[in-house]
């Protein structure tokens, strides 16, 4: 979009040339372009690197300066992390979560994603939005309580349905631009054929927003997995997620900044693969639909 | 139409819904949003009922039976509270250089990315790693990297030459601090959005602008943001509200000091409920809170409509 | 760790030196199959409750499930808990000072004082006398025995740097004048800062107590009215901020316990005062101190106030970590056995030996505490740290004790600090709180 501006293709007619000095203008605009991404990058990179290297030294090493870039890693508090048992349950937790907040959030809202695109029921972006809204510990106490008369706190399946807050609205909020982006025509053949509205649904429209669907899942998976809040009100002792344990470094003596570097890697070690992975889905896919 | 939109037009629209279509596709259209709808509402009615009917009493979080109802004394009491005040100031600051710093800055990446490039997949995905990240984990790392006299910037300014920065622990620079952190978890948000809106748009005009000799930046200026104005209003919209009920961070990191420079009203509600044992108090704290982000919202929505079609 | 090793040996040799009979004598069976589910902040008292826990379940067939959370995770949740009425926990470890006033008025506490008077429930090893009388004291809220206190905070205990002071020709003080003097000194001698202390406003309060003590200050008059706007505390909060701003540690308003121990054992402070620092495990912990093996131990100096301060009127600590039961509990009994496997005279010995002072008296005068070679090699240490206990108490709220919101009431007196190390007016930043305090005091 904003490249230097190449040299016309030459047209029928005299042969124009580039004015003298362009190429020199174009190379230091190549490299302040080069030196903006540069500065950009160490700025978005930099606090994960300290983290990832925090997590390698010793915890008296990890405030000397210059901090060494060359250095033996010290591996003991990713040992001590993962030799507990603790870790490992606490990561099957989060994923069962997760996972199942994602499925149940996908199993409802994209039926209803589908009507607000199809049928304008536009009261459900609105709900979504105010939902959206909520501050997080409004939910708290009323829940608790809720939860304690049905007997669902320190169940995986209390935490899931808890979780729908996140992911029902998110799922709702991006794939309704995507189902929009389905084109009418499809449809309209396909119920001319005969089928039912339910099959268009889920013929044509699901199939053909396959990227919509990766991307709502990354994001809600994501967003479930990071989740404190409700896990640490609702959840108990069967219930532990990894989140959860990162906490547990700022501890009664002392701030243990390489446990916590650490604790903090592994914890968005899954998260951030999975961005890796994906990252060409979110960001060609995320809101292309919704904006238009 | 985008998202946004569709629910403006919902909220003006609530008093007369709009019948179009055979009665079964009709049917068909609630059948399909039923559930997640009623779900929706039975998680929001029973929480912001409860809010509201807490923030209506004197109660001071013990059992059940212990609490007075005193109406409006609570609202009252938050309009003569001047440490209220002080947070809703705080809370708008916050919000104001945060939206403005993360779209500045979130645009700005959009652009770097949208170009072809050896490693431009990696910037895309460095980019994009402080928004998946734990807002909690995040915190955490700044607050150690922040730290006056171990932590690794005050260090590196030192070696530079320069006085170190009193970060989180002076309340001149503590709110800053925060929206440093903010801006670094925020700006990716907006630079995806900013980035979609860039790749979907038409070429034509800006190639035009070009022909016409416009230098890079006018055209910029003239052709290529206005153009995305769609895309950079829904980014403002989603970070007003995000930075408007953030918690976890500033709590983490500051729990409102130092002298309460960074009390924002969600902190200072929070502090009430859980640590003053004043829960109606507190309630109402809150309740102003939830009236804020609304009417941010659809002030915001408004000014779209208004100014920008 | 030797904590366990230990605690399963005697058990095993208590076990078989005790005559059959004896041990038949109290039955530790009676509520075999119950299952008890107990809540604890992560931090020592957890750990060493862990072996116990399990000697427990063998020796009583009761089941405990063991929820552990750190510690601002845990407060929450029993605060939760308790709001909702919930028996989902029936014993919990929780600190007297934190919860007493208001958890008391809201009778979210059981009165163990039944259960410790009835013999069918107490094994006559509990001795509820051998507990210190000042624990028993602050424990005893309204009559009602709220929590059986499991450590005693003692009183404040410095830790200094013999190195430092010896390479730079310094006296070990002997005033908290000579503190600050020593203190400057070190710190323009060496740029390193000379003092480390909490500074966040609400979580220093309790360690500043001390200090306002021996400058002669008070939380309150004998009538109860908060004073915290005298010259004397004035002069004390002075004496605080001044002492990181001007030696060193300006931005020390973020300073919490864990940073003061962070930088003193990473060798950024020539003294330092606080109650998580003067632990000798903390000192010398290999992974993290790199000032192991230079450290001294004193009690703290007199202040302007001289010795005389300590005589008319005893300076108050934070309030124990105490053994508690949820009175919505179902499974109260059984939680009572728990309570006093977790507060033995074994236990207590263990903890001590870790170099935590406990609640009873005995641990204290044990042969085995005594003999121990960790301690005489110590000795500094703990003659400090009882001796700081001599003249200090343990009480509830830190902040003017008649003041039952003591949240609040710790963050109103915290902004002054924070407004000394800042440089900004004291006077006037206690006349604020002063203000504060006596409106909140009026609404009670």
């Amino acid at each position: 979009m904003t490249a230097a501006p190449a040299a016309p293709a030459p047209l029928d007619g005299p042969v124009v040339r580039p004015p003298p000095g362009a190429r020199l203008r174009r190379l230091a605009r190549r490299l302040s372009f080069a030196l903006l991404a540069g500065v950009l990058l160490l700025l978005f990179l930099f606090p994960f690197w300290w983290m990832v290297t925090a997590s390698l030294k010793l915890p008296r090493d990890v405030s000397t300066f210059p901090p060494a870039l060359l250095f033996t890693p010290n591996l003991d508090q990713y040992r001590a992390a993962l030799s507990e048992p603790a870790f490992w349950w606490q990561t099957l937790n989060s994923l069962v979560v997760a996972l199942g907040a994602l499925a149940l959030g996908l199993l409802l809202g994209l039926p209803a994603a589908y009507s607000v695109a199809r049928f304008r029921l536009r009261i459900v972006p609105l709900t979504v939005l105010v939902v959206r809204m909520i501050p997080g510990v409004v939910f708290m106490l009323p829940l608790f309580l809720v939860y304690r008369q049905l007997g669902l706190l320190d169940t995986h399946a209390g935490l899931i349905v808890a979780h729908l807050i996140i992911t029902l609205p998110l799922a709702i909020w991006i794939m309704m631009g995507f189902f929009e982006d389905v084109p009418v025509e499809v449809e309209q053949a396909a119920l001319i054929d005969g089928c039912t509205r339910w099959g268009v649904f889920w013929r044509v429209a699901l199939p053909l927003s396959l990227p919509g669907m990766s991307v709502t899942a990354i994001l809600a998976f994501i967003t479930s997995w990071n989740d404190l809040v409700f896990v640490l009100i609702l959840g108990g002792n069967d219930t532990r997620t990894l989140p959860a344990s990162v906490l547990s470094y700022m501890g009664f003596d002392t701030l243990n900044f390489a446990g916590i570097a650490a604790s903090a890697t592994l914890l968005s070690a899954p998260v951030v693969l999975l961005s890796v992975v994906a990252q060409r889905w979110l960001v060609g896919g995320l809101t292309v639909g919704a904006v238009k | 139409m985008t998202s946004v939109d569709l629910a403006a037009e919902a909220a003006a629209d609530l008093a007369h819904p709009p019948l179009r279509g055979p009665r079964r596709a009709r049917l068909f259209a609630w059948l399909m949003a039923g559930p997640a709808s009623l779900v929706m509402l039975a998680i929001m009615v029973y929480p912001l009922t409860n809010l509201l009917l807490l923030s209506l009493r004197d109660y001071d979080g013990a059992s059940v039976t212990a609490y007075q109802w005193v109406g409006l004394a609570n609202y009252e009491a938050m309009l003569a509270d001047p440490r209220f005040w002080a947070a809703l100031r705080r809370t708008l600051a916050y919000c104001l250089l945060s939206v403005t710093a993360s779209l500045a800055l979130g645009t700005l990446m959009a652009f770097v990315v949208n170009r072809r490039f050896r490693g431009v997949t990696v910037l895309r995905t460095v980019f994009i790693l402080p928004m998946v990240a734990m807002p909690v984990a995040s915190a955490l790392v700044f607050e150690a990297m922040m730290n006056p006299n171990q932590g690794i910037l005050n260090q590196m300014l030192e070696a530079a030459g320069l006085p170190p920065y009193t970060w989180l622990a002076h309340p001149g620079s503590a709110l800053l601090s925060l929206v440093v952190l903010e801006v670094w978890m925020g700006a990716p948000f907006v630079m995806l959005i900013v980035l979609a809106g860039l790749q979907s748009m038409p070429q034509e005009p800006l190639e035009a602008a070009r022909i016409d000799g416009a230098t890079p930046l006018q055209a910029l200026w003239f052709v290529t943001l206005p153009m995305l104005r769609s895309a950079l209003a829904t980014a403002v919209l989603f970070k007003l509200i995000d930075t408007l009920k953030q918690f976890a961070t500033i709590w983490v990191l500051t729990e409102g000091g130092p002298l309460r420079s960074t009390e924002t009203l969600y902190v200072y509600g929070y502090a009430l409920a859980f640590q003053f044992f004043d829960v109606g108090y507190g309630a109402a704290i809150l309740m102003a809170l939830l009236v804020l982000v609304l009417f941010v919202s659809l002030l915001w929505m408004r000014v779209r409509e208004r100014a920008w079609v | 760790m030797n904590v366990r090793t230990s605690s399963a040996a005697l058990a095993a040799a208590l076990a078989a030196a005790v005559p059959a009979a004896a041990q038949d004598a109290f039955d530790w069976r009676q509520h075999e199959g119950a299952t008890v589910e107990a809540l604890m902040p992560e931090g020592p008292f957890l750990d060493a409750a862990l072996p116990v826990i399990e000697e427990f379940e063998a020796a009583t067939g009761i089941t405990v499930e063991l929820e552990q959370l750190p510690e601002a995770q845990a407060w929450d949740k029993i605060r939760v808990e308790m709001q909702a009425g919930s028996d989902e926990i029936d014993l919990y470890i929780g600190q007297i000072d934190r919860f007493g006033a208001q958890f008391s008025a809201n009778g979210w506490y059981e009165d163990l004082l039944p259960f410790i008077e009835n013999p069918a429930l107490t094994s006559p090893e509990f001795d509820w006398e051998d507990f210190r009388e000042p624990s028993r004291t602050v424990s005893t809220i309204g009559g009602q025995v709220v929590g059986i206190p499991i450590d005693r905070p003692g009183g404040p205990v410095l830790v200094y740097r013999r190195d430092l002071l010896e390479a730079n020709g310094i006296a070990v003080p002997t005033t908290l004048e000579e503190l600050e003097a020593a203190a400057r000194a070190i710190h323009e001698a060496t740029g390193i800062p000379g003092m480390v202390l909490r500074g966040s406003g609400a979580p220093a309060t309790s360690q500043f107590a001390n200090v306002l003590h021996e400058f002669g200050g008070r939380w309150e008059d004998a009538a109860g009215n908060p004073t915290v706007n005298t010259r004397e505390a004035v002069a004390a909060f002075d004496w605080w901020g001044r002492m990181l701003r001007e030696t060193g540690n300006p931005n020390a308003t973020t300073f919490g316990f864990p940073e003061v121990v962070s930088e003193f054992v990473s060798g950024n402070a020539a003294f330092g005062m606080d109650g998580a620092l003067a632990v000798p495990a903390v000192i010398n912990d290999p992974a993290t101190s790199q000032v192991a093996g230079e450290v001294g131990y004193m009690a703290i100096p007199n202040g302007p106030g001289g010795p005389a301060v300590r005589e008319t009127d005893p300076c108050r600590t934070i309030g124990p970590f105490a053994v508690s039961i949820n009175p919505f509990s179902e499974d109260k009994e059984a939680a009572w056995l728990l309570a006093q496997w977790l507060v033995s005279k074994d236990a207590q010995v263990d903890l001590l030996l870790t170099g935590r002072l406990v609640a009873r008296a005995s641990a204290a005068e044990s042969d085995r505490f005594l003999s121990d070679p960790a301690v005489t090699a110590e000795q500094e240490y703990w003659d400090a740290v009882l001796e700081a206990s001599s003249f200090c108490y343990p009480t509830v709220g830190n902040a003017p004790p008649s003041i039952t919101d003591v949240g609040r009431a710790r963050e109103i007196v915290g902004q002054v600090i924070v407004a000394s190390i800042l440089g900004q007016d004291v006077q006037a930043a206690a006349d604020q709180a002063q203000a504060e305090l006596e409106a909140l005091k009026a609404s009670q």
